[in-house]
């Protein structure tokens, strides 16, 4: 059902993902005012290409892992992965997956409403998380920059893949059983 | 689109989620601090770059930059001990007059210098890791400071770190003191900040005629989490709430973007 291999690098790239996010994104952060969270583009990434139960899966482990170095409520983000994550599977039979406009649009939708899901969810729990015209703000920049380094993600996640899973066969359209025999 | 397999199994996934979201804060702070084990190595990893970093540029400062530091310090040394001796004299006769008049005596604060070693990820907190954790005996809600004023209160804690929730977020409300006009009112997160992190929003004030800009901000000590006196602004300006109460933004002291090296009192 799940590929063993790409769970374990996608969990592998979720956890270093959220590292960064703690030391060098949150440095970046104070220092320019963008947020710069890559975490939608892992979403994106595997609501296209990845099973469901591989995207749901990880989705829910990133969460637990970003929501325990986090003043947030635990669990509040894995469901938003796992919901922004299911609106991209839902259309993605519908969408020409390997275009970079696809992808671009996707990075946006998912950057945009990863937070908002969250904010939602704390609400409704009873959080007061902040909610001001800087938390808005940074949520249009970063959906919008998200939104750029979605194609060179995929490229780096295939690379990734490419170089831990087996090669793909080529096949070849020439088949012996169907070759015409001449001269006997 | 969706086989029915996996939608069941990802109904199960959202609903255990879901309970997630509702359990007891303990609980929930518990398994937090189980899971954030899986980042102790990028703690490590942090605060050892921070001390590379350090003593590669101690290394790199030319000798005469490291000898005039030196002598700053020597002579700020020297001028801190007399104060230092001044304070002595005062906290003496403090204690006697609180003997005298039948007051418990204050005991002086036991400090911790700790490093930030990560910052907080979401963007509705405000908040870091330190290199504190219960090893160091720290404990929740214990307040932090920096040079320049107060800083926050400690979260949850783990073996070798701890989460600091700083000034401005919704978890850490603080009773204040505005000593010149004789006011009290509650520290809360700035509606319009922007960028620099260094206003909040001041409650539930009343002297309408006294409060003015450039009044400094303390600790009242009500409330009991947070000593009386530590230093947290100084007032910006002053408006309306609504008929009852008037509203203050306040300028940080400290800079909370910029902490490096925090104090932890202990006591």
């Amino acid at each position: 059902m799940t590929n063993l291999p790409q769970l374990f690098y996608l969990l592998l790239i979720g956890y270093v993902i959220v590292a960064m996010n703690i030391t060098f994104g949150a440095w970046l952060r104070l220092v320019t005012g963008i947020y710069i969270d890559l975490i939608p583009l892992l979403i994106v990434y595997m609501a296209l290409t990845s099973e469901i139960t591989t995207m749901a899966l990880v989705g829910a482990i990133i969460g637990l892992f970003f929501d325990s170095v986090s003043a947030n409520v635990l669990g509040v983000s894995s469901i938003s992965f796992i919901v922004a994550g299911l609106i991209i599977y839902s259309y993605r039979h519908l969408v020409l997956r390997k275009l970079w406009q696809i992808q671009y649009l996707s990075g946006l939708l998912c950057s945009v409403s990863i937070p908002l899901i969250t904010f939602i969810l704390l609400k409704f729990i009873g959080a007061e998380p902040i909610m001001n015209f800087q938390a808005v703000f940074n949520i249009l920049i970063s959906g919008f920059f998200n939104a750029f380094l979605t194609p060179l993600i995929f490229g780096i996640i295939d690379w990734i893949e490419n170089t831990f899973n087996y090669r793909q066969v080529k096949m070849s359209s020439f088949r012996p059983d169907r070759e015409i025999k001449r001269g006997h | 689109m969706f086989k029915r397999n996996n939608l069941i199994l990802i109904v199960i996934i959202i609903l255990v989620f879901g309970c997630l979201l509702l359990m007891p804060e303990g609980v929930s702070s518990r398994l937090k601090v189980i899971i954030g084990s899986v980042f102790l190595p990028i703690f490590g990893i942090s605060s050892s770059v921070h001390k590379v970093t350090d003593s590669t540029i101690n290394i790199t400062t030319p000798r005469s930059e490291l000898l005039s530091r030196i002598q700053k310090l020597e002579d700020e040394n020297r001028r801190l001990k007399i104060d230092l001796m001044q304070m002595k004299s005062v906290w003496e006769e403090n204690r006697l007059l609180r003997t005298n008049i039948g007051w418990a005596a204050q005991a002086p604060w036991r400090l911790k210098l700790a490093r930030v070693i990560a910052r907080e990820p979401s963007l509705w907190w405000k908040g870091f890791h330190i290199d504190l954790g219960s090893k160091d005996g720290i404990r929740p809600n214990l307040p932090v400071i920096s040079p320049d004023g107060l800083v926050g209160r400690i979260g949850e804690v783990n073996f070798a770190s701890s989460m600091v929730i700083l000034l401005g977020d919704p978890k850490c409300r603080v009773s204040v003191v505005i000593p010149e006009a004789n006011d009290f009112g509650i520290i809360a997160p700035s509606q319009a900040e922007f960028f620099s992190g260094r206003y909040l929003d001041l409650e539930y004030l009343t002297k309408r005629n006294e409060l003015k800009p450039g009044q400094a901000v303390f600790t009242s000590g009500l409330g009991g989490l947070f000593p009386r006196g530590i230093p947290i602004g100084r007032i910006v300006d002053v408006r309306n709430a609504d008929g009852l109460y008037l509203k203050a933004r306040i300028e940080v002291s400290a800079n909370l973007n910029a902490l490096e090296l925090v104090w932890v009192i202990l006591q």
